[in-house]
C-alpha cells in the first residue's frame, strides 16, 4: 500500500489524484480514505496488468475506511464497484463528474458485489481523479 | 419496461439500449451475447431517493443473489455519465437493473417509480 495524492489544475479534471501502486494481498482489502468531503470522480484509471488471469474490482465506499473495516469488508456495501479484467488496463471517465457525498474511501478486491475479502495476487494500481 | 434497441452501421458495430422505465427487476441478456459497455448513462428522476445501477455479467441476474460487476450510485433527480473507452467485457450476458440498495443490493430493495430512471448504454 502506497496511497499518495497531489494537486492538478481544471475544474472537469477533477482538482486531486489519489494514486495507490502497489494494491496486493491483504494491503489491497485494507480500507484507504480518499478523501473526508464530498465531491465529484472525474477519473478512474486500473491497471491489472500483472493479474493475468484474475478480474479486480475497485470498491468505492461512502463511508471512511474505519467504519468499512469495523462494518467487515464484504459485508460493508460499496456505493460503487468498478471492474478490470485480468492483465488489462481501464479507464472510467465521468465527463460531468460522479458524485459522491461527504467521503470516500476504496479498496481493491477479486470478487464482485458486496462480498469478498481477498486481494489481488499482484500488485494493481489505481489513479482517481477527484474534486 | 420501455426498452429500446438500435443497432448502428456495420463501421461501428455498435448497439444503443434505452430504458425509460428501468426498475428493480434485472433486464436480463439484452443483447443475447458476448460483448463490452463503452458508455452508461443513467438518469434517476426519483426525487426522494439514490439509486444503484447494477450490471450483471450474466444471463439470468437476481438482484441480491448475482454479484453485479459494476456499482454505479445516482443521486435523487439526477444524471450520471461514465464513458470506458476500452469498454468492460462480459461474456455471459449483459444484464442489469436498479434498486436503492448498495452493493449486491437484497431482494427487499425498493425500485425506483414507474417511468423515473432511464438507463442509456452504448454495447458492442
Amino acid at each position: 500500500m502506497a496511497l499518495g495524492s497531489g494537486s492538478i489544475v481544471g475544474s472537469y479534471i477533477g482538482t486531486t489524484v489519489a494514486e495507490d501502486t502497489l494494491l496486493s494481498g491483504s494491503a489491497a482489502v485494507t480500507p484507504q480514505d480518499i478523501t473526508s468531503s464530498g465531491g465529484s470522480l472525474y477519473q478512474i484509471y486500473i491497471d491489472n496488468s500483472l493479474n493475468t488471469s484474475q478480474q479486480v474490482y475497485l470498491k468505492l465506499y461512502q463511508l471512511t475506511a474505519s467504519t468499512v473495516t469495523s462494518t467487515g469488508v464484504g459485508t460493508a456495501p460499496p456505493d460503487f464497484i468498478f471492474p478490470c479484467a485480468g492483465g488489462a488496463i481501464r479507464q472510467f471517465d465521468f465527463p460531468d463528474g460522479l458524485a459522491f457525498a461527504a467521503r470516500l474511501s476504496m479498496l481493491v478486491e477479486i470478487s464482485a458485489g458486496t462480498s469478498g475479502n481477498t486481494g489481488p495476487t499482484n500488485a494493481v494500481t489505481v489513479r482517481i481523479s477527484h474534486g | 419496461m420501455a426498452l429500446s434497441m438500435t443497432t448502428l452501421g456495420d463501421r461501428f458495430i455498435d448497439i444503443t439500449i434505452q430504458d425509460t422505465d428501468a426498475n428493480k427487476t434485472p433486464i436480463n441478456d439484452i443483447t443475447g451475447k458476448a460483448g463490452a459497455l463503452y458508455y452508461l448513462s443513467v438518469k434517476n428522476e426519483w426525487s426522494s431517493s439514490s439509486v444503484y445501477f447494477k450490471l450483471y455479467d450474466s444471463t439470468s441476474a437476481v438482484l441480491g443473489t448475482t454479484l453485479p460487476i459494476l456499482v454505479m450510485k445516482v443521486s435523487a433527480s439526477t444524471t450520471e455519465r461514465a464513458v470506458i473507452p476500452d469498454g468492460i467485457a462480459y461474456v455471459n450476458g449483459l444484464s442489469y437493473c436498479i434498486s436503492d440498495g448498495a452493493g449486491t443490493g437484497a431482494a427487499g430493495d425498493n425500485g425506483p417509480p414507474t417511468g423515473q430512471a432511464t438507463v442509456r448504454m452504448v454495447v458492442s
